[in-house]
């Protein structure tokens, strides 16, 4: 479990984080949503430990983050991965040395158990046998795909996905939204998922927080978000003319 | 009178964003004293630097210390016109030249174009590509495992490339000047024998160990710190090449005050 209590953050004199509290649960899928500006990275990057808040809490289980020693937050990050909008491989790495890299930095497995989970985590993102490809050689889906299998190496309780749909075709994105979901059930992991693609909240989001000029505005399941009276979030859900159109229609047969 | 005070404010100015930038300098020089996550790792990380700063040096120094050392011979020649000063003198000047200005310094200075732009552009793409908050995020100490062999590398092979630059400058020189009649390597020899001091090749490597340690330390700093794109990536690069030659020549003018 994660949890945030009254986290704001400003840059220079622009708030840019209002006070926001929410908590986490494992073995689900939480999505924070919202349109560009609204504060979600840096959220997220609040939530991983890059930015510390200017006020607030955060908690992993019942350890506060912000503090916890140089020693003890090494340990915590050894349990959080991270896939990343752009997958933040090592260029100078091939697809199995960036998944080991983890494990021969931290985990004091053998060479033969290193490489037999590298080979499971790869076969799990579905790219067995692509151990010895260059990351220049991958296509978008597959480097987001070496990016869950770094992230999953060291058997993590949290995963953060910042926008892990980002730049993929639909079948792709589908693709790695059912990845996510499947990890984070199997293993009961904490996943938080950073994204404005309203496919994949209707996907895997089993709560959702909307931010809206960083202010948390709902927070919900995927099952209301259609019934929210939430402005903001009618227009962020609901932005094109078409879905406008899907919402009136739905409401029109509803009554 | 009117300009006084814009003078000062510049002053000033300049005055603070240099020290803005030698306390995050040294601040992120601080942070590479850590102990390694894992020996092995690091270590690993030590030698692809050396290799690479060192081996994918030689050919450049190579080339840059057999001209210089030849030029050196040929210009000193050219200038020596009295005919009672014997032409080991010519040896004596190429090589104590070699030893004390051409191979640290002119070496150091072309090493700060091609590694110096290097560590700073892959570094910096590391940033920008997220690649750095991805090791900070599994709980590695970044600028130790990125900076920390690249400067220990620098440190261990920057000094044996000004060796073989001060070794190559004064065989050009001696090569040349025996292939043009300019002086017989035997005069060469003996002129340079003559000059030698053991002090000089000191203050030599001391001047090696110093430039090494700048140039891979202020390209760091440089690509650490990037903001932005691949826009930015190379304007970090820019700087790292010049700000890295200008104090390898502050630190050049230092030293010879203090130790000459």
């Amino acid at each position: 479990m994660i949890e945030i209590q009254k986290v704001t953050k400003h840059f220079a004199q622009k708030t840019v984080l209002h006070s926001l509290s929410a908590r986490f649960e494992p073995g689900s899928v939480s999505m924070i949503i919202g349109s560009s500006g609204s504060g979600k990275s840096v959220l997220m990057k609040i939530l991983v430990g890059l930015f510390a808040p200017d006020e607030g809490k955060v908690f992993y289980g019942t350890s506060d983050f912000f503090n916890l020693d140089l020693e003890e937050k090494t340990e915590l990050r050894k349990q959080i991965g991270m896939l990343f909008q752009n997958s933040a491989l090592f260029d100078s790495l091939s697809v199995e040395q960036n998944v080991l890299f983890p494990l021969q930095m931290f985990s004091k497995q053998t060479v033969r158990q290193q490489t037999e989970r590298v080979n499971h985590c790869l076969e799990r993102v579905g790219l067995a046998g692509t151990n010895n490809l260059h990351t220049s050689q991958l296509s978008g889906g597959m480097r987001k795909r070496v990016g869950i299998a770094r992230a999953i190496a060291l058997e993590p309780k949290y995963l953060f996905c910042d926008e892990p749909n980002s730049g993929l075709d639909p079948l792709n994105s589908i693709k790695i939204d059912e990845l996510i979901r499947e990890i984070t059930l199997e293993s009961g992991i904490t996943t938080i998922v950073n994204s404005h693609d309203m496919n994949s909240v209707m996907e895997i989001g089993d709560h959702i927080f909307f931010l809206y000029r960083g202010k948390m505005l709902w927070t919900g399941s995927k099952n209301n978000i259609m019934e929210t009276d939430c402005l903001e979030l009618n227009d962020f859900v609901f932005a094109t003319a078409f879905l406008k159109q899907v919402r009136r229609e739905s409401k029109g047969h509803a009554q | 009178m009117a300009d006084k005070p814009v003078f000062l404010a510049q002053i000033v100015k300049l005055s603070m964003f240099f020290f803005y930038h030698l306390g995050r300098y040294l601040l992120l020089l601080r942070r590479l004293f850590k102990k390694p996550e894992n020996n092995m790792l690091y270590t690993r990380e030590l030698f692809r630097q050396m290799y690479s700063i060192g081996v994918g040096s030689i050919g450049i120094v190579t080339i840059i210390a057999v001209f210089s050392g030849a030029v050196t011979t040929v210009q000193t020649a050219y200038q020596l016109v009295a005919g009672w000063i014997s032409k080991s003198v010519i040896g004596a000047i190429v090589s104590d030249s070699s030893l004390l200005e051409l191979g640290p310094t002119i070496t150091s200075l072309v090493l700060a174009g091609k590694i110096g732009s290097s560590i700073a552009s892959e570094i910096g793409t590391m940033r920008v590509t997220e690649q750095i908050d991805a090791l900070e995020i599994m709980g590695i100490n970044a600028p130790g495992y990125l900076i920390g062999p690249k400067i220990l590398g620098a440190l261990l092979t920057i000094p044996l490339l000004i060796v073989l630059s001060i070794s190559l400058c004064t065989a050009g020189g001696m090569v040349v000047g025996e292939l043009t009649g300019i002086v017989p390597y035997k005069l060469f020899v003996e002129g340079a024998r003559s000059s030698f001091q053991t002090y000089n090749l000191f203050f030599s490597m001391t001047k090696a160990i110093t430039f090494s340690f700048l140039i891979s330390s202020i390209s760091a700093y440089q690509g650490y710190y990037v903001e932005g794109g691949s826009l930015e990536v190379g304007k970090a690069s820019t700087q790292a090449v010049v700000y890295s030659s200008v104090a390898i020549l502050v630190a050049d003018y230092v030293l010879a005050q203090l130790l000459l």
